[in-house]
């Protein structure tokens, strides 16, 4: 494996999520978002964990591939946990011999932790449901709706498509460096990527000319038009009003607004 | 924090990023790592940035319908560059090219910040790396940081009569350095609070991340200047369109 | 000068790349209404280069293009691409949305129409280059061949009258091959377009082209109908390219063996009538 390849196969499978309006669940899934980073208490952000590990499920997306994409999270949240444990607090709760030392266990820290990891999960578990269920192009078709600047999406959707076409071309170059013996050792394998990075840029330069040729042989005039947001159906209307209010409700009730 | 306690930092840290090495992937703040009040600091502070490259965009658009296909094309070159597995020496691992400070040399810095900005979007939510709360903070470090380094290197070194290889490998490792260390103090001013003060705090975290990120830059510094002279050797006539609409 | 029976008409066309490369020089070309032309040269001999040039996305030197007798510098873009539609080479050139139905609608948007006509150009072009299941699919999972078929339905649905089209066949399995020269034919022969066919493949164009005009090193060797450019040994042989298989093997049996065979046969269908007509009957297994 030699490119982070990113797999979007999972967006195009039919479900009941993916079905739903691109706007809602852009909508849902920032709401959800920065409700988790906003919380204080440990509470809210393992709900939307748990809420968003029950979608993915729902949606059937393999174990194996969630495992994949929590690898780097549950790594980050592992060392922020045991950072906290260790260094902030001042309640000792327990300690443990290590390296003739002996390390003092925090219950502040403990805490404090416990927080910043479920914010890293949950939050992780919105952004992996939300980009598995909804295809690259409704999201920027939603974010047109929302009034993203034009040339910024029109740039991302350009930036989107092409990455597959380019990735292709230097997956080959890459393997055709490798059989010819260009990554054995650093400095050859440093200079096969330079030379790798300088074809694909050139490549992607010329891919440009031609793709700007094409797009004038349409009537190209220097944007492109998006099609029209067909208007929301009663079914999404109420599921965005349910979401928000069962995610608003948790809040207020977990972060201590009503019962605190 | 005593002098025992930032040993025990450093030593958490280093091993956390050898046994983690996905967790320095270009070194992107990881979605929930940022409270909601940094999250939001560090948007605002990039949205100008992000505003400057979109006027650029626009003044480009208007002189040429090439502006939008150029710079998504680029843009989706150095996305793939980023995603090249870089042998570290002295960490044993791989790590990636931040690719910004490459982009800002061949289209300029603001329209570097523009595909930053979108590079980093599409990571988030199809690679899983980085996130949508962070993404302010990362176009921030990456984008912003990482591009206006390496563009005023750049144009200061050809200026004061540096070759072209010097000045664009120079661009390449310092962008990588100001990346790193603005990631640095946007995790260490987030994160420290309670017992633990601002200045240590930045201090380790910048350590920790020292053993793959120094050498990274270096390399990134040898990739930046072979890939631009390869540019430059071959079709340099292609770059016309980014000279139009200034350095900005 | 200006004959309204045609569709595309070249003079004395003359092209460099900025780095001296000489692509064509003196070409005439010509399209009538209705016509089915194959451009047929070899590689490296200036296909793409001409369809650019009569496209009007390369400034030649010198000569003057003129579509439906109108001079080509003289039409504005908008209305020059409703009339003249282009398919690249290479389908990732021209394939830039996220998916098949957003890349169709593509032009049809840029022309400014509603919505609802936008759909319905969008699934007419689809339909007709029997695509239209793959509309709600991502580009880039479509295979090569099913990319080559969308690139032409973007083209399709600006609704032009000349088609040209620049390798549609390269890169497809034999079936692939037959499949697009069908459906080329069915959209010139009730849809009334003018089709421009740059190709290699001599084997297909007696299935579909009226006339062929054969390029060589930038200039034009030959034009005339598919029949008698085809038939043409020599100048073929000095273009780089040969004569269809079927059409070498009986020309071989006709030079060297002396089988007395009338003309020369351009397809299956025909060799094998002509040959019926030659062998005793008492011979065949079955009778027809
Ligand atoms: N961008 C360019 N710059 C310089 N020379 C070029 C360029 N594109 C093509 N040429 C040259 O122009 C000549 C004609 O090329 P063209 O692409 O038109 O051939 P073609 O018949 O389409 O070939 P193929 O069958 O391989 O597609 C060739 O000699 C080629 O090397
Ligand atoms: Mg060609």
């Amino acid at each position: 494996m030699t490119f982070e390849l990113f797999s979007d196969i999972f967006t195009f499978r039919d479900n009941a999520l993916r079905r739903l309006d691109p706007r809602v669940k852009v909508v849902v899934g920032l709401v959800a978002i920065f409700a988790v980073v906003s919380s204080q208490g440990v509470l809210f952000p393992a709900l939307v964990f748990s809420l968003a590990l029950m979608g993915m499920l729902l949606v059937g997306l393999p174990v194996a591939f969630m495992l994949g994409r929590f690898l780097a999270p549950l790594g980050t949240v592992l060392i922020l946990f045991l950072l906290h444990a260790v260094l902030y607090g001042w309640t000792p709760l327990f300690s443990l011999p290590l390296f003739g030392q002996r390390v003092v266990i925090m219950q502040e820290g403990v805490l404090r932790g416990m927080h910043l990891a479920c914010r890293v999960l949950g939050g992780f578990g919105i952004m992996v449901l939300l980009s598995s269920v909804t295809p690259s192009h409704q999201i920027f078709h939603a974010l047109a709706y929302f009034k993203a600047p034009k040339g910024w999406l029109e740039v991302a959707m350009m930036m989107y498509r092409y990455i597959f076409v380019i990735l292709e071309s230097a997956a080959d170059a890459m393997a055709a460096q490798r059989v010819r013996l260009g990554y054995c050792g650093l400095k050859r394998s440093l200079n096969s990527l330079g030379v790798l990075s300088g074809v694909v840029i050139v490549k992607s330069l010329e891919q440009a000319q031609r793709t700007h040729e094409a797009m004038l042989a349409r009537g190209y005039k220097g944007h492109t038009p998006f099609g029209p947001m067909p208007a929301l159906s009663p079914k999404d209307g109420w599921t965005l009003g349910l979401s928000l209010g069962v995610l608003i409700g948790l809040y207020l009730a977990t972060e201590g607004w009503v019962f605190g | 924090m005593n002098g025992k306690n930032k040993l025990l930092w450093f030593f958490l840290f280093v091993s956390a990023f050898v046994f983690f090495p996905r967790v320095s992937f270009a070194m992107h703040i990881s979605e929930g790592i940022l409270p909601l009040k940094w999250a939001l600091f560090w948007f605002v502070l990039a949205v100008p940035f992000l505003y400057l490259g979109l006027v650029r965009l626009r003044r480009l658009t208007e002189s040429s319908s090439q502006a939008i296909p150029m710079v998504g094309l680029v843009g989706s070159a150095v996305f793939i560059i980023s995603c090249m597995p870089i042998p570290i020496p002295v960490a044993g691992s791989c790590s990636h090219p931040v690719g910004s400070g490459l982009a800002a040399i061949i289209i300029g810095p603001s329209l570097s910040v523009v595909v930053s900005s979108i590079a980093l979007l599409l990571q988030a939510l199809f690679l899983a790396h980085g996130g949508l709360s962070t993404l302010g903070a990362n176009i921030f470090s990456m984008g912003v940081a990482g591009s206006f380094v390496a563009y005023g290197v750049f144009w200061l070194m050809v200026r004061v009569g540096f070759g072209w290889m010097a000045a664009a490998f120079m661009a390449g490792l310092l962008s990588d350095w100001a990346t790193y260390a603005v990631t640095s103090l946007e995790l260490s001013s987030a994160l420290h609070g309670g017992s633990g003060a601002f200045g240590p705090m930045f201090v380790s975290i910048l350590l920790a991340f020292a053993p793959t990120q120094v050498p990274l830059g270096i390399l990134e510094g040898v990739l930046c200047a072979m890939a631009y002279a390869f540019v430059r050797a071959r079709r340099f006539d292609l770059l016309g369109v980014f000279e139009k609409g200034g350095a900005t | 000068m200006a004959d309204p029976g045609f569709a595309v008409e070249a003079e004395g066309l003359s092209f460099s790349y900025t780095d001296g490369t000489r692509a064509l020089h003196g070409v005439d070309f010509c399209l009538r209404k209705g016509e089915f032309t194959a451009l047929l040269a070899s590689n490296g001999s200036g296909k793409t280069t001409l369809i650019k040039v009569l496209g009007g996305l390369a400034k030649p030197q010198k000569g003057t293009v003129r579509i439906f007798g109108q001079k080509l510098g003289r039409i504005p873009r908008l209305k020059l691409y409703q009339t003249l539609g282009i398919v690249f080479q290479n389908p990732s050139d021209q394939l830039f949305a996220a998916t098949v139905g957003e890349d169709v609608a593509f032009g049809p948007r840029n022309l400014g129409l509603d919505p609802d006509t936008v759909d319905l150009r969008v699934s007419e072009a689809l339909e007709a280059l029997s695509a239209l299941h793959l509309r709600e699919r991502a580009i880039h999972h479509l295979s090569f061949g099913e990319q080559k078929r969308v690139a032409i339905a973007g083209v399709l649905a600006m609704n032009p009258s000349v088609l040209i089209l620049d390798e549609p066949t390269a890169g497809l399995d034999p079936s692939g091959e037959e499949l697009m020269v069908r459906l080329l034919q069915r959209l010139n022969r009730n849809g009334g377009l003018s089709i421009v066919f740059a190709t290699h493949s001599i084997d297909l164009l007696p299935l579909c082209a009226d006339t062929v005009c054969v390029l060589n090193l930038g200039t034009v060797l030959c034009q005339g109908s598919a029949r008698d450019v085809l038939c043409n040994h020599e100048m073929l042989k000095l273009a780089g390219l040969r004569l269809p298989y079927v059409t070498s093997l009986l020309m071989e049996m006709k030079d060297l063996d002396g089988v007395p065979i009338e003309g020369l046969p351009l397809t299956v269908k025909e060799a094998r009538e002509r040959l019926l007509e030659i062998i005793p009957p008492e011979i065949l297994f079955k009778k027809a």
